[in-house]
């Protein structure tokens, strides 16, 4: 397969952002990331689990999109509770 | 309206709120889904629906609900996973499957514009044709098949679902590969300058 001169852009934002520091896999996110999103909501200083799922959806495309989406749907209730 | 606690209390109990205490987590589910997802993969979705298949999930391991964030926030974890799974299936059931080929080794050949021709500049052309030998010679195939159907805008959930593989093994096949990439590039005597600079290049010249 030959790649596109996108996918190769995007390839090398992956190999450059790439890091050792996530010690998660998407499951132990997943199992944290209620929690993760009322830490950072609140602006609570991170504790080392929250770090690991912080460092996690920053290597973590698929992760992220549903943290993102996570606080919108946070964003939404609380607003409807007002 | 009941209070977080009293929510999962009734629930978890089976008192004679719980019901009406399901009602309420449905309705705040719907409310959450209906926002959050929209526009997500370009996909249709029906919130009553998703909501249900979440609350299903909810109910069956509400044991597993630690207390260490509220109930509703908790659920809606759940649901926006449940939601946003069933949009990747369906974006996903309309792409093309030519990145999970195995009769080509996983080949991926980066363009003759980065291995060659990048205008007038040596260094970034020498990097292109290393970057091409540390794909062809440092990863894996099955690397290989996951980084070009990521590239090929699979979502890792994807392409677990098509190699018969969990999120987890993708995950890390993909962090792995990224990472003997990054490493490669600098065990061959370059500058972390050079290197960024080259990552981080936008390949302009066609
Ligand atoms: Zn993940």
């Amino acid at each position: 397969m030959k790649l596109t001169i996108e996918q190769t852009t995007e390839l090398k934002s992956l190999i450059r952002s790439v890091t050792d520091k996530d010690t998660l896999e998407c499951d132990g996110c997943f199992d944290l990331m209620s929690e993760y999103a009322e830490a950072m909501r609140s602006g609570k200083q991170l504790g080392s689990a929250m770090l690991a799922v912080k460092a996690h959806i920053e290597q973590c495309r698929c992760c992220r999109y549903e943290y993102e989406a996570l606080l919108v749907a946070l964003e939404e209730l609380e607003t409807n509770s007002q | 309206m009941l209070s977080d606690s009293e929510l999962y209390e009734a629930i978890r109990s089976g008192s004679t709120l719980r019901d009406a205490a399901i009602s309420q987590l449905r309705a705040m589910l719907v409310r959450g889904l209906s926002k959050s997802l929209t526009g997500r993969y370009r996909q249709p979705f029906n919130a009553d629906d998703i909501a249900q298949e979440a609350l299903l999930k909810i109910l069956a391991s509400i044991e597993q609900f630690s207390g260490k964030s509220k109930f509703v926030t908790w659920s809606m974890t759940i649901a926006i996973r449940v939601g946003i799974g069933d949009l990747r299936r369906k974006y996903h059931a309309d792409q093309s499957l030519d990145s999970f080929r195995t009769d080509d080794h996983g080949r991926m050949e980066l363009p003759t514009a980065t291995i060659l021709s990048e205008g007038n500049d040596f260094t970034n052309r020498e990097f292109g044709q290393l970057l091409q030998k540390l794909i062809d010679c440092e990863l894996t195939e099955k690397q290989r098949i996951v980084v070009r159907s990521f590239l090929s805008d699979y979502s890792t959930d994807g392409i677990a679902h098509a190699m018969g593989l969990n999120r987890n093994a993708i995950y890390k096949l993909l962090h792995d590969a990224r990472m003997k990439l990054k490493i490669g590039l600098e065990s061959h005597g370059y500058g972390p300058d050079d290197i960024a600079s080259f990552l981080a290049s936008g390949e302009s010249i066609k």
